[in-house]
């Protein structure tokens, strides 16, 4: 599936931490960790393990800019 | 005493641990978790920590900025682009080998004062953050 998003990244899942409702999932992108936090749900629908590759996306309105 | 009041005023002079601690007026036990998270960076000359004062400054300036904003994502970069129109702008970053792209009302852009070559941090709350798995 093509995605309009403008900040995709391939990467690894790093980490799972499962909490009742939503669980915290890290993605190693090159050297770079992106946080996720998907809901419970998600996880088990994706069958989400330790190692999986996977596409992380976020739209560019999203995106905060500090300076 | 007197020796010690001169060190800790002096310029671009290295602290020891304790010195360190005081200066950031923190507890020891929470100057060494920093430490140990990496947070603060030390040197270790003959067996002994030593911090060199111009780092724990830029250390300071960094976390007023960056580190009291809850969103899980901070990634530094340098702006490589920006694309703007009369509403909103595009701003492109370099994070090492990565880019990411921040859509932003002009507004804001001109607020921040925005250039190419500026060093910026993009934000992103982790629920913004969509995973997809491989099929």
């Amino acid at each position: 599936m093509k995605l309009s998003a403008r900040n995709q990244y391939q990467g690894v899942v790093t980490r799972i931490t499962e909490g009742q409702a939503m669980a915290e999932v890290a993605v190693r992108v090159g050297n770079l960790e992106f946080i996720a936090a998907i809901t419970e749900g998600s996880v088990k629908n994706m069958g989400l393990k330790l190692n999986d590759s996977v596409l992380v996306a976020v739209k560019a309105t999203e995106v905060m800019i500090g300076k | 005493m007197v020796k010690k009041q001169q060190m800790l005023s002096g310029n671009g002079d290295v602290l020891t641990t304790r010195e360190a601690a005081k200066y950031l007026r923190l507890t020891l036990p929470t100057f060494y978790r920093y430490m140990w998270e990496g947070k603060i960076q030390a040197s270790k000359i003959g067996g002994r920590y030593r911090f060199k004062r111009s780092l724990l400054d830029r250390w300071l300036g960094k976390k007023s900025e960056a580190e009291e904003v809850s969103g899980r994502n901070k990634l530094v970069g340098k702006v490589s682009t920006i694309k703007r129109d009369l509403i909103m702008a595009q701003v492109n970053l370099d994070v090492g080998d990565n880019k990411i792209t921040a859509v932003i009302t002009r507004d804001a852009l001109d607020e921040l004062g925005l250039r190419v070559g500026d060093t910026a941090v993009a934000l992103i709350k982790a629920t913004e953050v969509m995973v997809i798995k491989a099929q």
